[in-house]
This record gives C-alpha cells, structure tokens and sequence, in this order.
C-alpha cells in the first residue's frame, strides 16, 4: 500500500525516488531505482529536518512544513508526515518543485494511512 | 569643544543610524560631528574603534556612555565625516581628553551596552528617511535639549515619531562602497574641493588599513572576545569595535557584503539576510535575531551538504526551509554561508532567482 503510494511520485516527471523514513533514519519503504544509498541518505535527510526543525523553532517558533536541498544535478524534498515518519522525494535538476508539492499534498493523507 | 576639534578633511555629510555608522568606518579614522537639533556631538573614531563619545546642547555637555546612549536613542543621525591624519586625531583626542581635566573620571560606565548589530528597526508606514532633518528628542533620562526652548507638544510628538526607512539606509549602505557616493547635497560648498580628492583618501586609508591589524579571520579568531586595542577609558565598555555581529568571536566585515545583504533585502519578499560563518553571524540585516540562529543554521547546513554528499548529485547549491510563517534559505556566499529569510509568498523560483543574481552580482564585482 505504501509503496503503492510512493511509485506515484515516480509518474511525475524528474522524480528519480521516493521513501519513507523512520524516527532514526531508517528507510521503512523506498521506490524508484537510484544508485545511491538511500539508507545512508534517510539517516542524513532524518538529521536534517532535525537541524531545520530546531531553526525553525528558534527563529519564529514556527512549524516546519518542508525543506529544498538544491544540488547542481537534483533536488531534495523532506517533509514530516508525522511525528515518527519523514517523505523524501529526490528529483533530477530542473524537475516541476510546485508539482510533485501538489502530488504530495493531495496524497499525503494517503500515504500516511498507509504507515 | 567642537569648534576646536581639527578641521581634518571633509569626506561628507549624511544621514544614517548609529549603527550604519558603526558599520561603515572601519577603515576610517577620524571624527563623525553629529547634529541633533541646535546641539552637536562627535565620535572620534579609529579603524572602526569608537574612542570618545561627545554631545553638547548649550551648556549641557554629554560624555562617553551617555553621549553614546543619546547618539543611540536616535534612529537617524545627520553627521558629517572629518578625516584625520594621525596627528590631527591625536590633537582631536587630546582635546577631548585634556578638557575633560585629570581630576575629572570618565563618565560612569556601570551600565552595559547592547552590542552593535545591524538590526535596523522593523519597516511599518513611516515618513521617508532622508531629505529632512532630524527632530529633536529628549530621550536621554535627565538630558532634554529642547530644555529652555520653546517647543510645542505637537512637535515633539513629530519626532518621535521620526524612524528611518530602512531600505533608503540600506541603499545608503550599498553605495557606501564608496563614500563619495553618499555625499548628499547638504555637503557644504566648501567642502567641494576636498570632496574631489575622495578617490586619494580612499586609497590612503585602504592602504593604512592594509599596513595595521585587521580584526581576526575566523579561521584564526580566538575563543575568547576580542577587545577593542585602543579604546579609550571614556569609549562605553562592551561596545563592539565596529562588528556586526556580538558573538564571542569578531570579524572582519567587509563594505561589500553589507551592500550585498542590503540587495537582497530590497528583493521582494525578503525580511532579513546574514551572512555566517562556523556558526556565527558575520553580519546581518532585517529583523531577525540570526545571533541565536547561526549555529542552527551551520547544522542544518551541514546536513544539507551530507545529504549532497549521500546523493551523489553533485555540488550543494543551497537549501530551502520551509515554514508556515517564512522561508528560511542557506546558500553558499564567497567563502561562508548566507542566510536569509522570506514571506511564506516567495516562491522558490524567486530564491533561485535572487541566489543567481547574487552569484553574477559577486562575480562581477571579483572581475
């Protein structure tokens, strides 16, 4: 079922991955074909959204809703589907941001049923 | 006393806050003469060290802090720039000093300062900042210099309610690259000759400043505050010797990268910029405390570039935080990091945008 969810991602244009997180970093459900080592990456995007909740909360006491990490060659969209739970989606450069956003928003419900 | 003070020569005439002041003399070394209302002051000024702090109105003179603090109740100052040379600051500091008596102590110093900071005061529908002069206030406790005047109750209000437009003082601070630039049309006629040996000055006093101590890199600044080396027994303790930023470690900042923050900021929808480095703000503007922020910030900035590393996709360009109530954005800036922040509306089109033109507006600017 959530995999099911995640392959949704990978009609849109540009989206190379999409994964589920664990609190910990563990991924819990990948899909998509990538060579990189997603383990390895949800361990790092779980820090990241650590780090960036922290400045959120620091700069305005405010809610992190999602994080960009631009590279020269991809993109990376970290969001929190819960408490426990991070949706990372990597994309190759120049990908339609707004998009995979509307996807994201329309099936997070979905996905989150699915955990 | 200021009628005494060396004439030195005359750079120009202008209108910004204290701190924009504070900001932009670190390579200058003379003497900013003040005017608020029919008093007038002065900052003597080393290399971007305060050394004294005067005001007078009539036959009420302020010293030292209190100078300071008055100077600093004041959101914009109308000052003009008197250049020294070594001995003319030195007869300029003797002065103050020699008037003062050795029987006479420094103004009391028992209060603390805030340090500097470029935190201009949030924008809100203000009068324009520029092309009037300042109101006269009586905000410093126990000083008044409308004392003895009549005012009216109206007028007084007026200026209170005189605030800058921190975008008109932030333009200021990008043409303050050069300060020729910055010379308003109230620089007297007088003054037109020595406004034409402007390029000559900029190059001694870069020069100068190329033969003498610069603040500390971060690679090599120490743990401990660095203090100011030659401030003077009447310059208010724990008053940064003109950084921006009030960490524990000081920097250089460079004229360029406040213009660059204050062109970013005149970007729609941008609120306030810094610029950091191993975790602690360089140099900031807008209305944002980035002092609490910068360490965050270098660790999310550090999981972004080990997120980029783990991806394998190239190069960190820069990341994007996305709040209910702002954007927060690091990016790679020359040899640290800038951060900035925008309304929720700033697409991330725009940030590209903005992160683009900066690059070719540093690129530019390297050639």
């Amino acid at each position: 079922m959530l995999k099911q969810a995640l392959k949704k991602f990978l009609i849109l244009e540009g989206v190379l991955a999409a994964c589920v997180v664990e609190d910990g970093g563990t991924v819990l459900e990948k899909a998509g074909r990538v060579t990189m080592d997603l383990e390895e990456l949800g361990q790092r995007v779980h820090q990241g959204l650590i780090a960036s909740n922290s400045m959120a909360y620091e700069l305005s006491r405010d809610e992190l809703t999602m994080i960009f990490v631009e590279l020269k060659e991809g993109t990376l969209l970290a969001t929190s589907l819960d408490d426990d739970h991070i949706l990372a989606i990597m994309t190759k450069n120049n990908t339609n941001i707004g998009r995979i956003r509307y996807e994201l928003k329309k099936n997070r419900d979905t996905i989150t049923a699915a955990l | 006393m200021i009628n005494d003070l060396p004439k030195g020569k005359s750079i120009g005439a202008m209108q910004a806050s204290l701190q924009w002041i504070s900001t932009h003399t670190i390579r200058f070394i003379g003497a900013v003469v003040i005017t608020i209302g029919d008093g007038e002051g002065f900052i003597l000024i080393k290399k971007g060290t305060p050394e004294a702090y005067y005001f007078q109105h009539g036959s009420k003179v302020l010293r030292g802090k209190p100078a300071f603090d008055y100077f600093s109740t004041h959101d914009l100052l109308t000052f003009r720039l008197q250049k020294y040379n070594a001995e003319e600051y030195r007869k300029a500091s003797a002065l103050y000093n020699g008037e003062q008596g050795s029987e006479l102590t420094p103004a009391p110093l028992d209060v603390d300062i805030p340090a500097i900071s470029v935190k201009p005061a949030p924008e809100s529908s203000r009068p324009p900042a520029r092309a009037k002069p300042i109101k006269k206030t009586a905000v410093y406790p126990g000083f008044d210099p409308e004392e003895g005047n009549d005012t009216t109750s109206q007028e007084s209000q007026k200026s209170h309610e005189f605030v800058p437009d921190v975008r008109k003082i932030l333009e200021s601070a990008e043409n303050s690259l050069d300060f020729s630039d910055s010379i308003s049309d109230v620089t007297e006629s007088e003054e037109d000759d020595d406004a034409q040996e402007l390029p000559e000055d900029r190059a001694e006093l870069l020069e100068e400043a190329e033969t003498e101590d610069r603040p500390i890199a971060p690679a090599a600044a120490p743990a401990e505050p660095q203090s100011a080396p030659e401030q003077s027994k009447d310059a208010p303790r724990d008053t940064e010797p003109f950084t921006t930023s009030p960490g524990p470690r000081t920097f250089p900042v460079e004229d360029s990268e406040v213009a660059d923050l204050g062109w970013i900021l005149r970007r729609n929808g941008v609120l306030a910029a810094s610029v950091f480095s191993d975790g602690f703000s360089v140099v900031a503007l807008g209305d944002a405390d980035f002092e609490a922020v910068a360490a965050i910030a270098e660790d999310a900035l550090r999981a972004a570039e080990s997120i980029a590393t783990a991806m394998g996709m190239g190069a960190f360009v820069q990341m994007t935080l996305q709040m209910k109530g702002k954007n927060v954005i690091i990016a790679p800036y020359r040899d640290t990091h800038i951060c900035f922040l925008t309304s929720p509306k700033t697409h991330l089109g725009q940030i590209r945008g903005i992160l683009q033109e900066l690059a070719l507006r540093n690129s530019q600017q390297g050639t």
